[in-house]
């Protein structure tokens, strides 16, 4: 209740002197006593809600009265005149139909979003003065106006995270946020992921210049250097010709972590995947082709020519970066972690680290050890390989840290308990970052990557890939309650997608990996076949398996193809182990071509919106940030 | 006497213990080559299988199709698996904990014996002949309507030969070639270890490869790896059969 005690009126009692006619006047009488204070009179306004008897399209009940026994607060009994002032019914809608909708929950809370919105709308551009977005009080009434207010803007992010879900499209999401919400005991389809809940979001054209349906390392090049590129290549532009390296020379591209260690900011790379991979070496590597993670991957010709492996160029990156521009100085990536060691390694037994899973552990055929190489060349820094290592960094004295966790891939996050010597969580390998980058007063540039999500869809298994993305749903929300909005983007989104359907009529909270039960039933219901079918599902691939409590997708991989229809009466389609039906026969299910989500908040993430080219991404965080201009400050 | 009997068993011990070190050592590296002869009323084939055995990796080399399966015992207690495509120099590599079968792998004695602990502990153990790392011992096992016989060299953890005789088929091991030579088993893995690798999760990353195009749909297919299947779909000389 809203209570406004609008006046007060104080009522003296003055008193009177008596008067003659005829005489003189006589001498003025002694004052009379002082009269008693009069009473408050008190107004009392009251919001009335929607499905109110007197204002049923909500509106204010307006009480007021003397308050008799002074106690300040206007009492039922005091109330001596009530009136409303309520808001007008919809004249073309049927008044009994208007309050059903207005007193509908999902109604209300839509509107109430709604409001929301449109006032995060006002202060993340600056029209609302607020200081939870950013400290801008801008009235724009003119064009003139709008566009100092965007150039006013600009620069704001002193902080950027980009986030990518590998192969996280838009039925990935939906999927792990029904799941995620059933694992917490809810129905599940109300449930939000971390990044469900930002402010703003848009789509993202994800084909390559050369591909319709696209791979990570174009996609990446595009939201790491602003530009679409071919498929297969990273780190250059669309003139390359994948696999040659001669091509390479010429059609660099600059990184938007290039321009932030340029900047001075500190800057950093992490992922569960290979750190080698196509989408973590898009942020620092320029190669003609994806595969050439180590020397001995490449082609001789290549080696000859001079063309470099991600893995050299990844520990080589300061240096690389310096030759590019004359007396440039920077000091190098603060924080890399991810798996992938192998390529890091000579292909020598005695390089083998403690929790090796190979005879030989390493790939490399030049003998080289390039964790050796970085730390001698970052003698403060801190190489770690297993989670004690990990666990044991000191946040606030190292100055680097530089983290292999695996030989290949780091585990899937239902995996993660059955690692040789233990493997940090996505989470924590943010959380661990963001405490080394934030040692930096000009702020930082990281990219995290959730690269299995991608890996158990190839395979076919939802449950790895939903699983994996909620992991990375929680690395997100850690992020955000480490970091300000008021200084830090944070940039939500995927590379691509996957051929992955939510499918059927379930009923409400129906387990998102089960069979569908239709609304009013308790038992599965069946395709025209009789068969029973899950909600869940891929266009290709391998196709069904029931492997039981396995964890481990990529067993899948083992059997021949089974797709098509098949009997699910007896199967457990929620076990970790379980591989959904698949359409069309493939060794391997693909990517998808159709958009994904760009989820966004902090400064500069109001521009997140609509349908975008992929490549949109990087300028995004170049407004932000303001990266490129920082960068050619700080050469100059 | 009481001297005399001291110094012949300290002496036996000794002799045992010599033995054992010896046969300990020559198991741990090997080759035995096996020729397998499947006989029914309609077919009969032969196939081969070369064990190679080094510590801690064993391979499963089938000429005929071209195909090595090796596993690596990782800390005692994972198994690492890798298929290598000997036609092409090339090889999948999977994850500790990765299934071949569709099930993790977890029985080391399955791959490094051809047949596992929990499958000679099933059986009948019959009569033993011979001496030192020769000596071998006799295993029955009665399974349906089948008889399954195996002649162990317990000292080498080897077949000597295996038969299962049922009304449908007959199946037939025979060790046709033991050797300890380091050199050639070395160079076997050697030679397996210089070939392009692919891990197992970047199959479905990569659709311009040729090898990866062919083989998602040839050699990843379970059966056409080795082919050494009863007829319920189970491999025979696993000890998942009962």
């Amino acid at each position: 209740m809203n209570l406004f005690k609008l006046s007060v009126v104080a009522a003296a009692v003055i008193g009177l002197s008596a008067c003659s006619l005829d005489g003189d006047d006589g001498q003025d009488g002694a004052n009379g006593v002082d009269g008693a204070d009069g009473v408050s009179s008190l107004v009392v306004q009251t919001q009335l809600a929607v499905g109110d008897a007197n204002c049923p399209n909500s509106g204010v009940q307006i009480d007021s009265g003397l308050d008799s026994d002074g106690d300040g607060a206007l009492s039922s009994s005091e109330i001596s005149s009530t009136s409303y002032v309520c808001v007008p019914p919809a004249s073309s809608v049927d008044s009994s139909e208007l309050l059903t909708s207005l007193n509908n929950d999902w109604f209300v809370e839509a509107a109430a979003e709604v409001e929301a919105n449109k006032t995060v709308w006002l202060e993340a551009t600056g029209a609302l003065s607020t200081n939870s977005l950013n400290s801008n009080n801008v009235v724009v009434t003119s064009k003139a106006d709008l566009e100092r207010t965007v150039t006013s803007l600009r620069g704001q992010a002193k902080n950027i995270i980009l986030f990518i879900g590998d192969g996280m499209g838009i039925s990935t999401v939906t999927a792990a946020r029904i799941l995620d919400g059933q694992m917490k005991g809810l129905d599940g389809e109300e449930n939000k992921l971390s990044f469900d809940q930002f402010p703003f979001a848009g789509l993202s054209k994800t084909y390559n210049v050369d591909a319709q349906t696209p791979d990570s390392a174009g996609t990446m090049t595009a939201m790491m250097s602003g530009l679409k590129t071919d498929v297969g290549v990273i780190g250059v532009d669309e003139d390359i010709v994948r696999g040659d390296c001669s091509t390479v020379a010429g059609n660099e591209l600059v990184t938007a972590l290039e321009l932030a260690e340029i900047a001075g900011k500190s800057t950093g790379v992490i992922a569960t995947a290979r750190i080698t991979h196509a989408t973590p070496a898009a942020t620092y590597a320029k190669s003609a082709d994806r595969n050439w993670e180590d020397i001995s991957d490449m082609p001789a010709e290549a080696v000859e020519a001079g063309c470099k492996d991600i893995a050299d160029q990844l520990v080589n990156f300061e240096a690389n970066l310096e030759a590019r521009y004359d007396g440039l100085d920077v000091d190098g990536i603060e924080v890399v972690m991810g798996g992938g060691r192998r390529h890091f390694l000579p292909k020598d037994a005695s390089f083998n680290s403690p929790d090796a899973v190979s005879a030989v552990e390493g790939d490399r055929t030049d003998g080289r050890d390039l964790t050796a190489e970085w730390s001698a060349m970052y003698t403060s820094g801190t190489y770690v390989f297993d989670q004690a290592g990990f666990d044991a960094i000191d946040t606030e004295t190292t100055s680097k840290v530089f983290g292999l966790f695996n030989e290949s891939h780091m585990q899937y996050e239902a995996d993660r308990a059955n690692d040789v010597a233990g493997e940090p969580s996505l989470s924590e390998m943010t959380e661990k970052a963001i405490q080394v980058l934030d040692n930096n007063n000009d702020g930082f540039f990281l990219v995290v990557e959730s690269g299995r999500i991608d890996h158990g869809h190839h395979a076919g298994s939802a449950y790895n890939a939903l699983t994996d993305t909620i992991e990375f749903a929680n690395a997100v929300a850690a992020a955000d309650a480490m970091t300000s909005d008021d200084d830090t983007l944070i940039i939500v989104t995927a590379d691509h997608s996957h051929v992955f359907t939510i499918a059927g009529y379930p009923k409400r909270g129906n387990p998102i990996l089960g069979k569908v039960v239709n609304v009013g039933s308790d038992e599965p219901a069946t395709a025209v076949d009789d068969l029973p079918y899950t909600t869940l599902g891929y266009t290709n691939g391998l196709g069904f398996r029931d492997l039981g409590d396995e964890t481990d997708a990529d067993a899948t991989y083992a059997l021949a193809e089974s797709t098509g229809r098949q009997d699910l009466t007896d199967v457990d389609t929620t076990a970790s182990g379980y591989h959904q039906e698949a359409l069309v026969p493939l060794g391997s299910e693909t990517h998808a071509g159709e958009d994904v989500g760009i989820y966004a908040k902090g400064p500069g993430a109001w521009l997140v919106n609509g349908t975008n080219e992929q490549s949109v991404i990087f300028h995004v965080m170049d407004y932000a940030g303001d990266i490129i201009n920082q960068a050619e400050q700080a050469m100059e | 006497m009481y001297k005399a009997l001291v110094l012949m068993t300290t002496l036996g011990l000794t002799t045992n213990a010599a033995i054992a070190n010896t046969c300990e050592s020559q198991s741990a590296t090997l080759q035995a080559e096996y020729k397998i002869h499947t006989h029914s009323a309609n077919n009969d084939k032969t196939k081969l299988l070369n064990l190679w055995r080094q510590p801690n990796v064993v391979a499963h080399e089938y000429p005929q199709t071209r195909i090595t399966e090796t596993w690596e015992h990782v800390q005692q207690r994972l198994i690492k698996p890798t298929r290598y495509f000997d036609a092409h120099n090339r090889a999948i590599e999977y994850q500790p904990g990765e299934s071949v079968h569709g099930k993790t792998e977890t029985s080391w004695s399955y791959r490094n014996q051809l047949f596992s602990d929990s499958l000679l502990a099933s059986m009948e153990p019959g009569k033993t002949v011979g001496e030192g790392c020769e000596r071998s011992q006799t295993y029955t096992l009665t399974k349906g309507d089948a008889t399954w016989t195996l002649i162990w060299l317990p000292e080498l953890h080897i077949a000597r030969s295996f038969k299962v005789l049922s009304p449908s088929q007959t199946v037939e091991w025979t060790l046709t070639k033991l050797s300890f030579d380091p050199a050639p088993i070395d160079a076997f893995f050697a030679k397996r270890f210089t070939y392009q690798t692919t891990d197992f999760a970047d199959i479905g990353d990569d659709h311009t490869d040729p090898f990866l195009t062919k083989m998602v749909h040839q050699g990843f297919i379970e059966k056409g790896a080795s082919g050494y299947y009863n007829t319920d779909g189970e491999a025979i000389g696993s000890g998942h059969h009962h």
